[in-house]
């Protein structure tokens, strides 16, 4: 059973090399697996020392500065269950993730089918969906919160302008979790429309040559043959869009800053606040060890669904 | 042998990016300046504060003065975030701000500071803040921090108020209704900054305790009444559409300007934003005064170690010109400098300070020391952490977000947990 990633990476079949050069082969092989050694000690000191040491901080109740620490076994995990701002928190965390997703799959793929093609106009058009990728969050945040503030906010002058009151847009838990959905959708669908595009100018003309014949048009076009073959690419997106959603911090923490209340924090932004501001950073290290399960189990179970589109493809 | 030139290539050429990362990701800390002559001050100050002007131009003159290099480090929302980052990886300035948390959380960072030659001329209402068990000091005080009610006087008289007449809850209240009426903002605050929410609830909740109820709280019971009772009169100033409306997106400096602008009343906050009110307004009529009494018998004011507090690291390897650039902080017109700045009162007994527009508040209510000044309720009574949950909580019932009980619990159940902690 090998994967799609592993068929189209498999080498056709050569001959074994000739006894000459087979020692060659070997000490060059060798010598090629000592590259591995750079990324390997990067990845064991930025990514896998870090990860073991939060996850043994979980176990503690350090406050995340004084030498002192004591082991308190599952007591931090245990608490994660009945803290009403950490629920808050994941149920917020879902939100971002799968509102974002679903938003930027609609979104990213009725502008891709709208600017697929050339044309000067539909490639300036591209390009301008897709700039705001390129943009920090934190700029993006920044230049949001200019635009919903409720004093000198340019959405709220212009209400006035046209003599309807201001509005206090983040002034509820439920407003500000729609409007981040709404600025982190916003700042990645040029994301989902490129991957979109790419899928589209992957399916060849006959296909659809061969189904106008037998009589199909329009949106008989669209769900029986784009989006069924689009199915690669929409996991790819989904895959990207998720783990984005999931992990969204900074226009939080530049937006609102987890409020009013707690009402607007993704586990991520509450990570921080329990972290430093609660000083509790064996609780949020436990914190940090159940995004990290939940962000691997909806990874895992994309890559698998990716892995069968790819061997049904 | 081509391909063991390259093999030896390929290996010497591993090895060293081997070595370069480990080089990189080493950690190693060397000190700060080669020769002795560079200190590094990580500071807790905005860069467009009053406070920050003056601290520059200090540092310039020492500067000067002693041809030692003093390179500033700066922060003022994540201030504390970095510093805790910096202590945790053992990486501690050689002087930084205490920020008001030099004995209960920086002490054992912090060199004893009890011989300097200003030591002794403290402000003893410096003391129960500042100073162990032992009398130990650990941070030279460049101001003593006063807070109270601030308020516009234009904005009062215009709703027909007289502050000095603001000394009950009930007075207080009638002053809200009087300003609102007048369709200005009677109470203005910030959601977005981490803090003046916080403020409010620190600065009712000491007097809302009684003294065995304030022994309960040191002994690790949370007394919940006195609690609900301080957010039940913040969720009534909500109800009654006291707050500014811009309340989640304002930020402190919106506080300053508010102020300076005639936007608003009251603000529960330090005197510092009214230095910095100043700024955007030198004509603005402005002051404070004491906060009304809740379960005690006389208004009071809220003070203790100021923002502009700073200390030496112990483990620093400059110790003596840090400790030498304090002294130089201390004397008459430096100390007098950074106390303006904040516009509060001196850290020493000595140093005289010009309060400028603010005189009158100060001199009718801290000069004479008639007026009782509390300490901080969170730095006293609370375990070190729950500041943050303070603010957090307040802010969601003044947000609406929340209500009294559950922002209740919520400090409750965080008192629990760090006072286990400690």
């Amino acid at each position: 059973m090998t994967s799609a990633l592993q068929r189209s990476a498999a080498q056709p079949p050569t001959a074994p090399p000739a006894p000459a050069t087979a020692g060659r082969a070997r000490r060059s092989g060798s010598y090629i697996n000592l590259m591995y050694i750079p990324a390997i000690v990067l990845f064991a000191v930025f990514v896998l020392y870090p990860l073991i040491q939060g996850i043994g901080l979980a176990f503690t109740n350090w406050d995340g500065y004084s030498p002192d620490k004591k082991f308190v076994g599952l007591d931090n995990f245990a608490r994660l269950f009945t803290d009403t701002t950490f629920l808050t928190a994941l149920r917020n965390t879902l939100l971002y993730g799968f509102g974002c997703t679903v938003l930027q799959q609609i979104l990213g793929l009725a502008l891709a089918l709208a600017l697929d093609g050339g044309g000067r106009l539909r490639t300036g058009a591209r390009a301008i969906i897709y700039l705001p990728v390129l943009v920090s969050p934190v700029v993006m945040g920044m230049m949001y919160s200019f635009l919903f503030q409720y004093d000198r906010g340019a959405l709220n002058d212009i209400l006035v302008s046209i003599g309807v009151p201001r509005v206090a847009w983040l002034s509820s838990g439920a407003g500000a979790v729609a409007i981040i959905i709404l600025i982190n959708t916003l700042q990645f669908v040029g994301l989902s429309m490129v991957i979109y595009l790419a899928g589209l100018q992957s399916i060849g003309t006959e296909v659809y040559e061969a189904a106008e014949i037998d009589g199909a048009r329009g949106w008989k076009l669209l769900t029986t043959i784009t989006i069924p073959l689009l199915r690669a690419s929409f996991i790819s997106s989904m895959i990207i869009n998720l783990i984005g959603g999931l992990k969204l911090f900074d226009v939080i923490q530049v937006l609102t800053g987890g409020g009013p209340g707690y009402a607007s924090h993704s586990v991520s932004t509450l990570i921080g606040r329990t972290y430093f501001g609660q000083q509790a950073a064996g609780y949020a290290s436990a914190m940090g060890v159940a995004l990290f399960i939940l962000i691997a189990l909806v990874s895992v179970f994309l890559v698998a669904r990716m892995d069968r589109s790819g061997r049904d493809a | 042998m081509k391909h063991l030139r390259a093999g030896r290539w390929a290996k010497t050429a591993a090895i060293a990016a081997v070595t370069a990362m480990l080089a990189v990701t080493g950690c190693s800390r060397a000190p700060s300046g080669g020769g002795g002559d560079t200190l590094e001050f990580f500071l807790n100050m905005g860069a467009d504060t009053p406070q920050h002007k003056v601290m520059t131009e200090l540092i310039d003159t020492y500067e000067q003065q002693k041809g030692v290099t003093i390179n500033v480090t700066q922060a003022s929302t994540d201030y504390e975030d970095q510093m805790k980052v910096r202590l945790a990886a053992g990486n501690v300035p050689d002087l930084f701000s205490t920020h008001g948390w030099s004995l209960l959380r920086y002490s054992k960072f912090l060199e004893p500071l009890t011989d300097q030659p200003w030591a002794k001329d403290v402000n003893p209402a410096l003391d129960s803040a500042m100073r162990d068990a032992d009398g130990n000091i650990f941070a030279f005080p460049g101001e003593t921090d006063v807070a109270g009610l601030l308020y516009n006087a234009d904005v009062l008289s215009g709703a027909g108020v007289d502050p000095s007449k603001v000394t009950t809850w009930d007075d207080f209240d009638a002053a809200a209704k009087a300003v609102a009426d007048k369709g200005k903002t009677p109470i203005y605050s910030s959601g977005k900054s981490q803090g003046p929410a916080g403020h409010i609830a620190d600065y009712l909740a000491i007097d809302a305790y009684t003294r065995p109820e304030l022994d309960q709280l040191k002994a690790g019971t949370f007394v919940t009444e006195p609690y609900t009772g301080l957010l039940t009169r913040v969720e009534t100033w909500r109800k009654n559409g006291w707050f500014n409306k811009d309340y989640t997106s304002a930020s402190q400096d919106d506080m300053a300007r508010a102020l300076a602008d005639g936007a608003t009343g009251f603000e529960f906050m330090q005197t510092s934003v009214l230095s910095q009110a100043l700024t955007y307004n030198p004509d603005a009529k402005i002051g404070f005064l004491p906060l009304p009494p809740t379960t005690g018998d006389k208004p009071y004011l809220v003070g203790g170690e100021g923002i502009d507090s700073f200390g030496v690291s112990k483990t620093s390897t400059h110790k003596q010109q840090a400790l030498d650039f304090l002294t130089f902080l201390s004397q008459q017109d430096n100390a007098a400098k950074l106390a303006e700045a904040t516009a509060s009162a001196p850290g020493l007994k000595s140093v005289k300070v010009d309060f400028g527009p603010l005189a009158s508040s100060f001199e009718t209510y801290v000069t004479p020391g008639t007026t009782p000044v509390q300490a901080y309720f969170d730095r006293v009574y609370l375990p070190n952490g729950m500041w943050n949950t303070m603010v957090a909580t307040t802010d969601s019932v003044i947000s609406g977000q929340g209500s009294v009980n559950a922002a209740v619990d919520q400090m409750k159940r965080q008192f629990e947990t760090l006072f286990g902690q400690q």
